[in-house]
């Protein structure tokens, strides 16, 4: 069981990269123009270069509330491994939640990074764009993640 | 001076002889009687296995001692069991007439009131022999013989009406044609006291009730007897009888009307007082047969002549030619009522004097002669001795040998003769489990079914947890009440209820059963096993067999004593507490998962799914948790019940335990009962035991070896001994070397006992608890002879005798190759020529028949001889030219008729019309009666004779010469002469004269001279001093009273009336053919003569003999009337010659 959550947390971790890479592509195609870094990297790589595809934000949020929703399960299913410390259910349930709390942000800060092309250029130009959604979603998150320590403690 | 016979042929009612065979009713009488019906019997039975011949031949026995010792050497209980006498179509074919002592005790008390024996009884002479004379036989009295067959009269005659019945039937036999009239055959001696005694009487009862039968007696004579003892009384007897037989033979004597009337002479009396008349003569031929032959000496074997007349009897229903020959020759009419006559002639002066006595000729005799291979007697030898060889091996009691019921490891062979195979077996009999393991099967099966039951109310979960406590108090307290419920069965288990036993016992019961039957059977088959090894086995090793057994069961008691300490120590060690309840809890840890549970309420909704995962989560813990709480209160309850089953299962052990000890000791009280009780009972059966099965065994072997061993010896002794009547051909055999030959080449005796295993098995097997898987065929061989007697006898099975001799007999068929005595007598003639020849002669010559003539009187020798040679009637197998030429110019032989047996060439000879005064012994016979009656007295008379008066019979013995004749005339002329001067004179039935003797000091005295003329003439023949008395008293009367010439003239009447009857009698008798002249009409004669010279001489005058016999002949004439005393008392008329009844 061990070893399959491992897996599937491995695979989660790969997809999350792999699809925010491609974000990645999409993006520069469509809305950026390349820098000869940029370009030099994509002279170099013939997938990019055969590919007609536009990156799409939608995309990476998506695979980022894919990767969400699919650590909660994650750890809703080591839930019992608690419990079968003799925790108590709530507290365990909410170590759970902070857990998942924990990882989803990282989740969030990955997607953010892969929405700026995997670059801290623009991570300013970023934020300052989508801060009211940024604001909404950390909020939402400081939320969470308090209300699980409470709950843990 | 001689003495010549002449014979004066008969002519009453000649009996009709056809070849046919007759209906035929043989009765023997006393021992001499059995002999010859069982030998007739034996030869039927030996020919056809039917002993009876035909059905229409019919056998009684009639003896005073019918258990007594047989009077030959045949052992007719044992050889005979297949031809004695029973019952045959519900008539008794034998007859005891034996009186019980108290039975005749009493009758001599009441003599008077039986009117069929008082007439006759010699009650004085009888009387002192005691009550027991006539229980064991007739002791050879004669009037003994007499009343036993007047006291079972009404039995013999409803027994002989009963046969005849039986045979005034028509019979249809194939290949016989059956004359309708019936012969009925008397057998007995003469010699001793039931057939002298009752042989004239039984032929009186058949004359007066069926006279349209024929009656022929054959009738030994004492002669064969003495050899064995002393012969003077069967002598005597044979004398009286010869005379009382002559008498009834005699047809004249029942001319005479006293005798008849006065003494029943001539009629049969019934018990009730009835009287039928008879003709005589009583017998219409009778053949008397003596030891010797005629003009040959007599055979050594004693009862040859009982053989003989047997084989005679037998040839009568020979459907060969011979046989019809046979049957055709005998018996010739012109024999009955034939007479010889005795003629004296002697000179008297210049004139030749002659008187004739007769006497009855009526008498016949015959023989049976032959020349023989004994081919089929010694195949009969064979077959005998072979079988009675095996049985003999049988019985051998060989040296104890303990290998024959034992393994090769020295242990018992019967294997489950052991302490504990025993007790295994009562056990577990043949049944997979043992009857404990049984009960443990059950009670476990009724506890898992408890448990289940009580196991369904334990399932708790978090809703009921608050009634663990009572559930499981519950669930104890039911496993209690099964457990008593059960300890209650349990103690029934082994115990009987009202005669009903519990499951257990039944089955060990059952196995009890099983094992003793089990132990029966193989000790059974151990037992037939040793008795069918006939070289080493035998009786004496299965004897030791049970002993062994014996050991076998006490050795068994140090076992059983261990087996009882064991128990003891089980019983003691039992539980005695029920054991404790297990405590029941309910675990901690499930309150706290409960609680959890109730904590999983307080996860908020912000935490999606976990919630109802924690639930479950729960939940299933806790489900387990109960799951495990209930598995362990079940287990408890469980282990709760298995502690009390092991508790009910040692006590059931204990109980058990105790119950197989006591079966074990029935089982070994049963064992010795198996071998030693007469009847054992298993499972609900009776069989026998073992040692009454080995006793059985030995008495059947025993009585087989007896009835073989007797036949085997009397064949043998028939084979080697020397007959004279027999010329046998093969008798130079070595037997014992053929024998041994023979049988060396015969092999397996299966052949002999798989047909006696065939025949019975099937029988005992179905009534007899017996093993049916006895292989060896040796082994159901013995079996069948143990059992043969218990099971085989009745019903339609064979005869086990019957089953052995016949396969023997046909497997000894082989044993000598099939020779014709015709072919073999050419190989002697052929060899030995002149001896053979002369062997054959000798044979011929000798052997007319059995009967010992004197030589004294050439007429009558010259008459058998010649009967004796036109009655012979030789039988050969078949023609054979050379040999009948032979014979013929050997002998005079007859014509020769063929009989098809291959082994003999017969010769059957018959001869007829002697009278008894010829026969060579009768003056020895007469002298030792009178010598015998001289020593004992009157009594030793009446013992000899069967009526008390014995007048009217006449001696026997004749006048030996002239002198004698002359002294008996000279006796009837005083007589005459003393009857009419009444010096003699006829009172009160006698003949009488008063005496006076000077021993007597001249008292007067009554002498009486006898009933008749003739008694009392020879009573003065024998008398000199009454003689001289006579003499006297006469010479003084015709002094003193009769010198007149009227007196003269009335003696003269009185003589001449008494000659006239004489003469008119003699010419009424012999019917104008040959008139004798008899020694009364010769007396009268010679005192008509002599008183016509007296009255001559008292007329005083000369007148002429002539003149004087014409003058008194007309005046007797004219008279009429005969005045003289005399005249009153004989000769008043018609034929009478005996003094009228006054």
């Amino acid at each position: 069981m061990k070893n399959l959550m491992l897996c599937l947390l491995a695979l989660l971790v790969s997809f999350v990269l792999i699809g925010n890479l491609w974000a990645q592509d999409a993006y520069v195609e469509d809305e950026y123009e390349p820098d000869s870094t940029y370009q030099k990297d994509y002279d170099m790589t013939d997938e990019i270069n055969t590919g007609g595809y536009l990156p799409n934000k939608y995309l990476v949020i998506s695979v980022c509330l894919m990767a969400i929703a699919i650590f909660y399960y994650l750890f809703l299913s080591l839930y019992e491994k608690e419990l079968d410390r003799g925790k108590s259910p709530l507290k365990a349930a909410a170590g759970q939640c902070l857990k998942f709390t924990l990882v989803s942000g990282l989740v969030i800060l990955c997607g953010m990074f892969a929405l700026n092309g995997l670059s801290f250029r623009n991570i300013g130009d970023f934020i300052a764009s989508s801060l009211a959604y940024l604001m909404i979603i950390g909020l939402v998150w400081v939320a969470y993640l308090v209300a699980s320590i409470v709950k843990v403690s | 001076m001689a003495i010549t016979t002449t014979f004066i042929d008969g002519g009453l009612n000649p009996v009709a002889t056809n070849a046919d065979m007759k209906k035929t009713l043989f009765i023997g009488i006393g021992g001499s009687g059995k002999e010859v019906l069982m030998r007739l019997r034996r030869k039927f039975y030996a020919a056809t296995e039917n002993p009876y011949g035909f059905d229409f031949i019919k056998y009684l026995w009639i003896d005073t001692d019918i258990s007594g010792v047989p009077i030959s050497s045949e052992n007719w209980d044992v050889i005979g069991q297949n031809i004695q006498f029973g019952v045959r179509n519900n008539i008794h074919e034998s007859l005891s007439v034996s009186i019980q002592p108290a039975v005749l005790n009493n009758f001599y008390d009441q003599v008077p009131q039986y009117p069929h024996i008082k007439h006759w009884l010699p009650i004085d002479a009888l009387r002192p022999l005691g009550a027991n004379a006539l229980m064991n036989g007739a002791k050879a009295i004669r009037p003994l013989g007499r009343l036993a067959f007047s006291w079972h009269a009404d039995t013999i005659k409803n027994n002989i009406h009963a046969n005849l019945l039986d045979l005034n039937v028509v019979f249809n036999v194939p290949g016989v044609d059956v004359d309708d009239s019936i012969s009925i055959y008397i057998v007995g001696s003469l010699a001793g006291g039931t057939g002298s005694g009752m042989f004239l009487e039984i032929a009186k009862l058949i004359k007066a009730n069926w006279p349209q039968y024929q009656c022929y007696g054959v009738f030994f004579l004492s002669d064969i007897f003495e050899d064995v003892g002393d012969n003077r009384v069967r002598n005597s007897n044979c004398y009286a009888s010869l005379q009382e037989l002559d008498f009834y033979q005699t047809a004249a004597n029942a001319l005479d009307p006293l005798i008849g009337r006065e003494r029943h002479m001539f009629e049969f009396v019934e018990p009730n007082g009835a009287v039928r008349s008879f003709e005589l003569p009583l017998y219409n031929n009778i053949f008397l047969i003596s030891k010797e032959y005629y003009k040959s000496p007599g055979e050594q074997d004693f009862a040859d002549p009982f053989e003989m007349v047997a084989e005679i009897f037998y040839f009568d229903f020979d459907r060969s030619d011979f046989g019809a020959q046979k049957r055709s020759q005998a018996v010739n009419g012109h024999i009955a009522g034939s007479a010889a006559s005795v003629k004296f002639v002697w000179q008297d002066g210049d004139k030749e004097v002659s008187v004739e006595n007769t006497y009855s000729s009526d008498y016949s005799s015959y023989g049976l002669a032959g020349i023989f291979l004994n081919i089929s007697k010694m195949k009969n030898w064979a077959s005998y001795k072979y079988i009675l060889d095996i049985l003999k091996s049988h019985n051998l009691e060989h040296p104890a040998k303990s290998q024959l019921f034992e393994l090769p490891n020295g242990t018992f062979a019967v294997k489950e003769f052991g302490f504990e195979n025993i007790l295994g077996m009562i056990s577990k009999g043949n049944h997979a489990n043992t009857v404990e393991e049984a009960y443990r099967s059950k009670l476990e099966s009724a506890k898992q079914e408890s448990l289940t039951k009580i196991a369904s109310t334990i399932s708790f979960d978090y809703m009921n947890l608050g009634t663990v406590q009572d559930v499981c108090h519950n669930a104890f307290n039911r496993i209690d009440s099964f457990i008593s419920n059960q300890q209650e069965l349990m103690n029934l288990e082994l115990t009987e209820y009202q005669g009903t036993p519990g499951d257990s016992l039944q089955g060990l019961k059952a196995n009890l059963e099983k094992t003793l039957k089990t132990l029966y059977l193989e000790l059974e088959k151990l037992m037939y096993s040793i008795l069918s090894r006939t070289e080493d086995g035998g009786p004496a090793n299965v004897r030791e067999m049970f002993s062994r057994v014996n050991n076998l069961l006490t050795q068994m008691t140090v076992s059983r004593g261990s087996f009882i300490t064991d128990t003891t120590n089980l019983k003691n060690k039992l539980p005695e507490e029920q054991p404790k309840r297990p405590e029941i809890v309910v675990d901690s840890h499930i309150g706290q998962l409960l609680s959890r549970i109730k904590e999983c309420d307080e996860i908020p909704f912000i935490f999606p799914f976990y919630k109802n995962r924690a639930k479950r989560y729960y939940e299933k813990k806790l489900s387990r948790e109960l799951e495990g709480m209930n598995r362990t209160i079940k287990k408890q309850i469980d282990d709760y019940f298995i502690e009390w089953k092991q508790i009910l299962v040692k006590r059931y052990e204990v109980v058990y335990r105790e119950k197989l000890i006591e079966l074990y000791d029935a089982a070994k009280a049963r064992i010795l009962e198996i071998i030693r009780a007469d009847r054992v009972s298993i499972d609900n059966h009776s069989f026998l035991g073992l040692s009454p099965q080995l006793q059985s065994y030995q008495d059947q072997v025993s009585d087989l070896i007896n009835y073989y061993d007797s036949y085997e010896s009397d064949l043998r002794r028939v084979i080697t001994t020397s007959i004279n009547r027999k010329m046998i051909l093969d008798e130079t055999l070595n037997l014992d070397q053929v024998y041994k030959d023979f049988v060396s080449n015969l092999g397996d005796k299966s052949w002999l006992t798989a047909p006696v295993v065939d025949a019975y098995n099937p029988e005992i097997i179905s009534k007899h608890l017996s093993n049916q898987d006895l292989n060896e065929p040796s082994q159901k061989f013995v079996r069948t002879l143990a059992l043969y007697s218990r099971y085989c006898i009745s019903g339609n099975l064979p005869e086990l005798k019957r089953i052995l001799i016949r396969n023997c007999q046909e497997r000894f068929n082989q044993f000598m190759q099939d020779d014709s005595v015709l072919n073999r007598l050419n190989q002697l003639l052929r060899s030995r020529p002149a001896e053979t020849q002369n062997s054959i002669r000798n044979m011929l010559s000798n052997f007319n028949f059995r009967l010992a003539l004197s030589e004294r009187y050439p007429s009558i020798d010259n008459r058998v001889s010649q009967t004796a040679e036109n009655n012979r009637l030789p039988g050969l197998p078949r023609a054979d030219a050379h040999i009948e030429t032979l014979l013929g110019n050997l002998g005079t032989i007859g014509q020769v008729k063929y009989h098809g047996s291959d082994e003999s060439i017969l010769f059957y000879s018959e001869t007829f019309g002697y009278p008894l005064f010829a026969l060579k012994d009768i003056q020895k016979l007469e002298h030792e009666y009178r010598s015998l009656v001289e020593r004992d007295g009157i009594s030793s008379k009446q013992q000899r004779y069967t009526d008390i008066v014995t007048d009217y019979l006449r001696p026997l013995v004749i006048p030996s010469d002239i002198t004698a004749m002359k002294q008996l005339l000279s006796s009837w002329e005083m007589l005459y002469e003393a009857i009419v001067l009444r010096v003699i004179r006829y009172e009160s039935k006698e003949w009488k004269m008063t005496v006076a003797f000077a021993e007597n000091l001249f008292a007067a005295q009554n002498i009486s001279l006898g009933r008749t003329l003739e008694a009392a003439a020879l009573h003065l023949s024998q008398a000199q001093p009454l003689q001289q008395a006579v003499k006297e008293q006469t010479y003084n009367r015709q002094i003193e009273n009769y010198g007149e010439e009227e007196d003269l003239q009335e003696i003269y009447f009185a003589l001449f009336g008494n000659f006239n009857q004489v003469l008119s009698f003699s010419k009424a008798q012999f019917n104008d053919r040959y008139r004798p002249k008899s020694p009364q009409e010769y007396v009268l004669e010679k005192l008509l003569i002599k008183y016509r010279a007296k009255y001559i001489q008292a007329l005083d005058t000369v007148i002429n003999e002539d003149e004087v016999t014409r003058k008194l002949a007309e005046e007797y004439r004219n008279r009429h009337l005969v005045r003289s005393g005399y005249a009153d008392a004989v000769h008043t008329e018609g034929l009478s010659i005996s003094p009228k009844a006054v």
